[in-house]
C-alpha cells in the first residue's frame, strides 16, 4: 500500500450564506465549492487554475482552516485535519503565501518583527538573539540582505515584499506551501524572479506546492499537475503537459484558447466563448458549463457529469468524454 | 466575430501611411510634497491611420500618463509640455480647454482601465447612455431608444437591452467594459480610440471577448487605436506596432514582429526573455535584477541600474534616440543618434 498523499481533500463543499440584513435568515447561498476531491503527493506541485469566482481561493482558505467546510474532509499525511484536537502542528506544516504582499505585512512593524512572530508562536527559537539570527538567515534564503531586518514595508518594492512573505512562510519549516496568486500583483520583470525563487526553494527545502493562479502560462511553467475549476468544481485534472496538449473538457479548451500567446507569429484568430460565468448563487442545472458550451446536448442540463478517466492520470467531467465521443 | 486579428491591415510599414496623431517631445511632471516627479520624459511617436499601437511598460513607467496628457485629463498638480501634439492638422497645444473638451469623446475617445469605477454607481445604465447619446439634444425619444438598443447590440450586449433600468453593480466587469467601449467608439465618430489597460481587471475568457470587439471596431469603423497594457501576450495578439516605455521614457518602438523577434533595447530583450513561454517547463526563468521604482528620477538612461550591458556614461547621459532599420531605440549600445 503506497503512503498517504501529503495533502488530500475529499468531497469538499463550501456554501456561504447570503444574509439580507443583520438578523435575516439566510435564504440563499453562494455555492463557492461544490464537491472537490484532490490529492497532492509529497514533493509535487499541483496548480489550480480558473477564473475569478471559481472557488480556487476558497479551497486555499478551507485547507488553512480559515473557513470551515460545509461538508467534506481534509487530510494531511493521512490524518483528518478537521477532527484534530490540536491543530498547531498541522498549521505549522501548511503555510500560505498570498497575492498582495502590501496587505499581508504590518506596515507599522519592521521586517524583523514580521519574521520572528511565527518563531515565537510555535516556540521554535528560545532567545531573542537567536531569533534575530534566524530572521537574517531567512532573508538570505529568499535573496535579501540582512539590512532589511530593520526596515519597514513602505519603501520596499513589491517583489522584495513578496520575498519577505515567502520568508515568513518558511520560518516554521513547513512541508506544504499554499501559493494563492503569488505573482498576480507583481510587474512583469519581477514575476520571473519570484517564480525562480519558488522553483529554487522547492528543490532546496523539498516543498510541496498547491499553486493557485489565473495566470495560465505560470501554472504551465511551475506545476506537475493541473486542476481546472469552473463554478466550484474541478472539471478536468491531469499532468500539466497532457492538459495543455490534449485538453478534453470544452471549458479547459476555451480557457487555454483565450490566453494570448506572446508571439506575433503565432497570432490566432480570437475565438472567445460566448457569455459570462453564471452566478454561484443560482447554479445552472446538470453540467454547470452547459449554458456556454459549444457542444451542449440534451444530457447536459439534466445530469451532472462526474470526473471520468481518460487514462490513469487524466480525468474530465464531461458527458462527451464519458460517452467516448 | 469576424476575422479581425490579421496584421498588416490598414496600417503597415509599406504603402502610403497617413498619420492621425503626432506626439513630439511630450513631458509631464507631477508636483508633489516631495518635489517634482517626472512621469513622462520627452516622448515622441506617431499614430498611423487604422493601426493598433501598443504602449507597453511596467506600472509607473508613464504609459497611462501619456494618454491623459494628450487628452488634457491631468490633475491640477501636473505640468505638461511638448513641442507639438498634432491631431487633424491642428496642434492640440494651441487649443483652448473648451476646444479639447469638444474633441474628447467625439474625435478622440478613452476606454478606462476599471470599468467598475468608470460609470456612475447611482444612475441607471439607461440614464447614463442617454447622457452621451443625447449630448446634442437632437434625438427624439423613439430615436434615442433605437440608438441605445443598436449600440448595445453592436457590442454584443443584446441581453442588457432588457435590463436598461439596472445599475452598474448589477452587471459584470466584462459587460460594463463593453458598455464603455460602446460609449467610446460608437457615440461619436472618433478617429482615435485610447484604451488604458482595457482588460487588466477582466478574466482571460472575457479579455478575449473584449479584445476581439476592439479589433472588430477598428476594422469596421476604421479607428486608430492606442492600447496601453503590461501584457505582452495582448500586444503580440493585437498590435501592429509597439512602443516600449521605461522610467518615463520611450526606449524602443518597432513593428510587432520586429520587436518580438529582433528586440534592440536591453530592457525589451530582458522583458521578452523573462516570459515563461520562452523557457522549458520548470527551468529557471531569465529575471531582471532590482525593480523599476525610482527609474523615472534618474538622470541618465532609466534602465542603467538594472541593465546587463551597462556602461559608465549610461548613468549620466540620456541616450539619443536612433533609427535602426524600422526600429527606434534609445540606448548607448547604438551610438550616433540622428533623432533627437
Amino acid at each position: 500500500m503506497p503512503d498517504a498523499p501529503r495533502l488530500e481533500v475529499r468531497d469538499l463543499v463550501k456554501h456561504f450564506p447570503v444574509r439580507r440584513g443583520t438578523f435575516a435568515k439566510a435564504r440563499e447561498f453562494v455555492k463557492a465549492v461544490n464537491g472537490v476531491s484532490l490529492k497532492i503527493n509529497d514533493g509535487e506541485t499541483v496548480a489550480i487554475v480558473g477564473e475569478s469566482g471559481c472557488g480556487k481561493s476558497t479551497i486555499a482558505r478551507l485547507i488553512l482552516r480559515l473557513e470551515r467546510p460545509t461538508s467534506g474532509s481534509i487530510h494531511l499525511d493521512g490524518e483528518d485535519l478537521l477532527a484534530m484536537a490540536d491543530t498547531t502542528a498541522a498549521r505549522r506544516a501548511v503555510q500560505l503565501v498570498s497575492q498582495n504582499p502590501w496587505s499581508a505585512l504590518n506596515r507599522r512593524k519592521t521586517i524583523r518583527h514580521t519574521l520572528i512572530q511565527p518563531l515565537k508562536v510555535h516556540n521554535l527559537v528560545p532567545t531573542r538573539a537567536e531569533r534575530t539570527v534566524r530572521a537574517a538567515q531567512l532573508l538570505q534564503e529568499v535573496g535579501l540582505s540582512p539590512d532589511y531586518l530593520y526596515r519597514f514595508p513602505s519603501g520596499i518594492s513589491g517583489g522584495e515584499l513578496q520575498r519577505v512573505t515567502i520568508a515568513r512562510a518558511l520560518a516554521v519549516s513547513p512541508g506544504v506551501l499554499i501559493l494563492d496568486e503569488p505573482t498576480a500583483s507583481l510587474d512583469v520583470s519581477v514575476k520571473a524572479s519570484i517564480i525562480n525563487l519558488l522553483i529554487e526553494l522547492r528543490e532546496l527545502e523539498k516543498l510541496t506546492y498547491l499553486f493557485i493562479t489565473h495566470e495560465i502560462d505560470i501554472a504551465k511553467h511551475v506545476s506537475d499537475r493541473i486542476a481546472v475549476m469552473y463554478l466550484g468544481r474541478i472539471v478536468e485534472q491531469g499532468p500539466t503537459e497532457e492538459i495543455f496538449e490534449n485538453p478534453k473538457h470544452p471549458y479547459t479548451q476555451s480557457l487555454l484558447g483565450s490566453v494570448p500567446v506572446p508571439d506575433p507569429q503565432l497570432r490566432a484568430e480570437l475565438k472567445p466563448i460566448s457569455g459570462e460565468v453564471p452566478s454561484a448563487i443560482d447554479l445552472p442545472s446538470g453540467c454547470t458549463f452547459h449554458t456556454r458550451c459549444p457542444y451542449v446536448f440534451d444530457r447536459c442540463p439534466e445530469e451532472t457529469p462526474e470526473l471520468s478517466r481518460i487514462d490513469s492520470r487524466h480525468l474530465a467531467a464531461c458527458h462527451l468524454v464519458e460517452e467516448g465521443r | 466575430m469576424t476575422s479581425s486579428s490579421g496584421i498588416g491591415g490598414a496600417a503597415g510599414p509599406s504603402g502610403s501611411v497617413e498619420t492621425v496623431l503626432a506626439v513630439d517631445g511630450l513631458s509631464t511632471t507631477f508636483n508633489t510634497h516631495d518635489g517634482p516627479v517626472p512621469a513622462v520624459r520627452d516622448v515622441s511617436f506617431e499614430l498611423r491611420k487604422g493601426e493598433f499601437l501598443g504602449l507597453v511598460g511596467e506600472s509607473g513607467c508613464g504609459k497611462s500618463t501619456v494618454l491623459m496628457s494628450i487628452l488634457r485629463l491631468l490633475p491640477e498638480n501636473a505640468d505638461m509640455n511638448a513641442r507639438s501634439l498634432v491631431f487633424d492638422d491642428r496642434d492640440m497645444l494651441d487649443l483652448s480647454d473648451e476646444e479639447i473638451r469638444l474633441l474628447r469623446g467625439r474625435r478622440i475617445s478613452l476606454i478606462p482601465q476599471r470599468p467598475m469605477s468608470s460609470l456612475s454607481p447611482v444612475a441607471t445604465i439607461e440614464r447614463q447612455l442617454k447622457w452621451y447619446l443625447q449630448r446634442d439634444g437632437s434625438r427624439s425619444p423613439v430615436e434615442l431608444t433605437e440608438a441605445m438598443e443598436s449600440m448595445l447590440d453592436r457590442v454584443g450586449l443584446r441581453a442588457a437591452v432588457e435590463r436598461l433600468s439596472g445599475y452598474p453593480y448589477q452587471f459584470s466587469g466584462g459587460q460594463l467594459q463593453r458598455m464603455l467601449i460602446a460609449i467610446a467608439a460608437l457615440v461619436g465618430e472618433p478617429d482615435v480610440l485610447m484604451a488604458d489597460e482595457p482588460t487588466t481587471t477582466l478574466d482571460v475568457t472575457v479579455q478575449a471577448q473584449v479584445l476581439s470587439l476592439l479589433l472588430e471596431a477598428r476594422d469596421r469603423l476604421g479607428l486608430s487605436v492606442i492600447i496601453v497594457t503590461h501584457d505582452l501576450g495582448v500586444i503580440a495578439q493585437t498590435c501592429d506596432r509597439v512602443a516600449v516605455m521605461y522610467g518615463g521614457r520611450l526606449v524602443e518602438m518597432a513593428d510587432v514582429n520586429t520587436l518580438f523577434h529582433e528586440p534592440r533595447h536591453p530592457y525589451t530583450i530582458a522583458l521578452l526573455d523573462s516570459l515563461p513561454s520562452r523557457h522549458r517547463r520548470g527551468e529557471q526563468l531569465t529575471s531582471i535584477k532590482g525593480s523599476a521604482i525610482g527609474s523615472n528620477l534618474l538622470d541618465g538612461c532609466p534602465f542603467a541600474p538594472r541593465c546587463p550591458s551597462v556602461m559608465d556614461h549610461c548613468h549620466t547621459d540620456v541616450p539619443e534616440g536612433r533609427a535602426i532599420a524600422e526600429t527606434f531605440v534609445r540606448c548607448h549600445l547604438y551610438p550616433g543618434g540622428d533623432h533627437a
